[in-house]
């Protein structure tokens, strides 16, 4: 092998491995903002946290009972994302009795689609995945609004690495974008 | 779940495809008659090589390891000729000296490159590189008596579906075989103006 091919190969790898490294389908999701977050100077006060994910899907998406199995897994990976990012903010997450000052943040799927794996793999831009829902936060007790939001994750990668990825890779970064929200919020 | 272990044995099947391959250009230089008809008092030659990587105007260095191979291919040649009576390396004291220049000249598009891989090789790079021999003999008082210059192109592609091309046409011997070509080509038009002849006899 020449010099010069060999040069291009040491390109060819360096971008394979940042194509790895990146984790393009765990990325993080994105954030549009709908209502404002309340500028509330006590946010501090609310020590609780209640988080809520239900399937709300509409036609075309895949079948209930698949979005609720996916719905409890986000729910998981949101709880568990916040005690490891911010394990001091709540004294509680999902109490069984939820105390006075909690937020309720709730995680509504309205669209939730798995995709085509062989498709992606023919074509960038075919058989994507989705995952979008709308983020309402407020006061568990009062039912305050304090900020709505909605999270949106789309994976349209092709070849090897859009036929390689499932469902469970983009609901880690949708899942990161909830957090963001939730965090951005209560601090 | 059927349907998804037999599109994971697919996607592995096809990961498996991925591959570099070098295809010769036409255009290649046409041998007359190799070995080409041996004189009855053969000379001696020795031979210098060196070799040098432009890539996109830039001159790179070349790994001592490839200037072996190159370097290997280049004796072959000459041994195999069957025109000296002893084919000898570096500054040996011979009847003819051959100063070898090896051009590995391209202009690979390094972006391309980095799309391939970050794509996992769904989108193919192709790298166009031209090898350059010029060739120099001199006799043992050091005048230039004659001087070729041969050059040939390949084309490498890196990609999906490329495994297969690689068990004929590998970037590792596809490189060493136009090298090889070369030089015989130069040998046989340094021959055909009878460079080899016109030196006068000398030690062996």
């Amino acid at each position: 092998m020449n010099t010069i091919v060999k040069q291009v190969n040491s390109v060819i790898i360096l971008g394979l491995i940042l194509c790895l490294v990146s984790g393009c389908a765990s990325t993080k999701g994105s954030i549009n903002e709908i209502a404002a977050p309340v500028n509330n100077d006590n946010i501090t006060k609310y020590g609780g946290l209640v988080v809520q994910v239900i399937a709300d899907t509409k036609t075309g998406s895949e079948p209930k009972l698949i979005v609720d199995e996916a719905a409890s897994r986000i729910k998981d990976r949101i709880v568990n994302g916040i005690k490891k990012e911010a394990p001091h903010r709540f004294t509680e997450i999902n109490a069984a009795v939820p105390g006075p000052q909690t937020i309720l943040s709730n995680i509504r799927i309205k669209n939730f689609e798995e995709g085509n794996a062989f498709a992606r793999f023919m074509m960038a831009g075919l058989g994507q995945m989705h995952i979008d829902a709308d983020v309402d936060l407020s006061d568990y007790k009062t039912h305050e609004v304090l900020g709505k939001y909605e999270v949106t994750k789309t994976f349209a990668w092709g070849g090897l690495y859009g036929a390689s990825q499932k469902i469970t890779d983009i609901e880690e970064g949708f899942s990161d974008a909830v957090i963001e929200t939730i965090l951005r919020v209560s601090k | 779940m059927r349907i998804l272990n037999l599109l994971s044995i697919i996607l592995v099947l096809l990961s498996l495809t991925t591959g570099c391959a070098t295809f010769r250009e036409d255009g290649r230089a046409t041998l007359s008659k190799w070995p080409p008809d041996a004189p009855v008092n053969k000379n001696t030659i020795a031979l210098q090589v060196s070799g040098k990587a432009i890539a996109n105007d830039e001159q790179m260095d070349v790994n001592e390891g490839i200037l072996e191979q190159w370097r290997k291919e280049v004796i072959r040649a000459y041994e195999t000729s069957g025109l000296f009576s002893a084919v000898k390396s570096g500054r040996e004291k011979s009847d003819i000296y051959a100063d070898v220049k090896i051009s590995d000249k391209g202009e690979p598009n390094m972006f391309m490159a980095f799309l391939t891989g970050f794509t996992m090789f769904l989108i193919p790079s192709k790298v166009h590189e031209c090898l350059i021999i010029n060739t120099t003999y001199k006799d043992q008082n050091g005048k230039a008596l004659n001087s070729v210059s041969k050059t040939e192109c390949v084309n490498s592609w890196i990609g999906l579906f490329v495994f297969p091309a690689m068990f004929s046409n590998s970037p590792g011997t596809v490189p060493k075989d136009v090298l090889f070509d070369l030089n015989r080509s130069s040998i046989l038009e340094a021959n055909s103006k009878a460079t080899f002849n016109t030196v006068s006899r000398g030690e062996p």
